[in-house]
């Protein structure tokens, strides 16, 4: 277990992110994160209580997206 | 390649897919949600409506792109991306009229569809690929195309929802295609990332773009599975 060394996976951290269980390769990405991708991190973090109970308890992974 | 975990460097496609590692469960459950039993078949033209809105797009993007890169003089990496999107351009021609033959297919006037102002949500998501590709760079639209093919419906998808829906199989032949195809797809985009010479800007460049994407492609789906958000 390891403990948040910077600005960057401290707010990760704060906003729910397990940073606590990362690998090292993980810990040298997430550190080098700009302020905007800290930004849109928590944002999305914060869309996870948007869902439905129901939907949050299913496994599968079923993606949507088209390009 | 920017980042050392240690004395190992970490590839610009392993970094973004960290990166991606974050958004993936709020993107995951949104688009689970999206599949839903109560209220599918609505559902399901509701969201083919909503991606023809959105991948009319990705052929007019990728073109602009590819211009850009074309401007970008001495630029190290423009004359490889642009190659890039000039192939990719040829494979997603036209998916917008499939995307309207399987609605018109389920029973939905395509024309309508077609016509009918794209909601703020689709702009939200799209719109930034526009900003990025003209007043910055172009290599920003890899965090797109990162997003929305690597996050592809599976094989099984298209049968399940069939059978789920009642709907005629022509009504599932796009979202079959990108089911397949993109896997293709994702594997190549990996390694083509990790061929380009990217400076820390551009690799962050790609990935501020990957996670807007994300963000907006989250909400998007959110709206779609339950209208009252």
């Amino acid at each position: 277990m390891t403990s948040p060394q910077n600005d960057q996976l401290t707010a990760l951290a704060a906003a729910g992110f397990p940073i606590d269980s990362i690998t090292q390769e993980q810990r040298a990405v997430y550190s080098s994160l700009s302020e905007d991708e800290v930004t849109l991190l928590i944002d999305l973090r914060a869309r996870l209580d948007a869902v439905e109970p129901e939907v949050q308890a299913h496994t599968d992974i079923a993606g949507s997206g088209m390009f | 390649m920017s980042v050392l975990a240690g004395t190992r460097p970490i590839s610009s496609s392993a970094g973004l897919r960290m990166k991606l590692g974050l958004a993936a469960p709020s993107l995951n459950r949104a688009m689970n949600a999206v599949w839903k039993p109560a209220g599918l078949t609505e559902r399901y033209l509701d969201y083919l409506s909503v991606m023809h809105a959105v991948i009319r797009a990705s052929v007019p993007m990728m073109q602009d792109a590819a211009q850009r890169c074309a401007a970008l003089t001495d630029d190290p990496v423009a004359p490889a991306l642009a190659g890039y999107l000039t192939a990719h351009i040829a494979e997603e021609l036209h998916h917008d009229d499939w995307l309207l033959q399987d609605l018109a297919a389920a029973g939905r006037e395509p024309a309508l569809v077609a016509s009918a102002l794209p909601p703020v949500a689709v702009a939200r998501l799209v719109g930034p690929q526009y900003y990025w590709v003209r007043h910055h760079h172009p290599i920003s639209l890899l965090g797109y195309i990162a997003v929305m093919e690597g996050n592809s419906p599976p094989p099984w998808l298209s049968g399940r929802l069939a059978t789920a829906t009642g709907l005629p199989s022509a009504a599932f032949r796009t979202l079959h295609h990108h089911a397949v195809a993109d896997l293709h797809h994702s594997a190549e985009f990996d390694a083509f990332l990790d061929s380009l010479p990217l400076t820390v800007g551009l690799q962050r460049a790609i990935s501020v773009s990957a996670l807007s994407t994300a963000d907006s492609f989250t909400d998007l789906l959110t709206r779609l599975s339950d209208p009252r958000e």
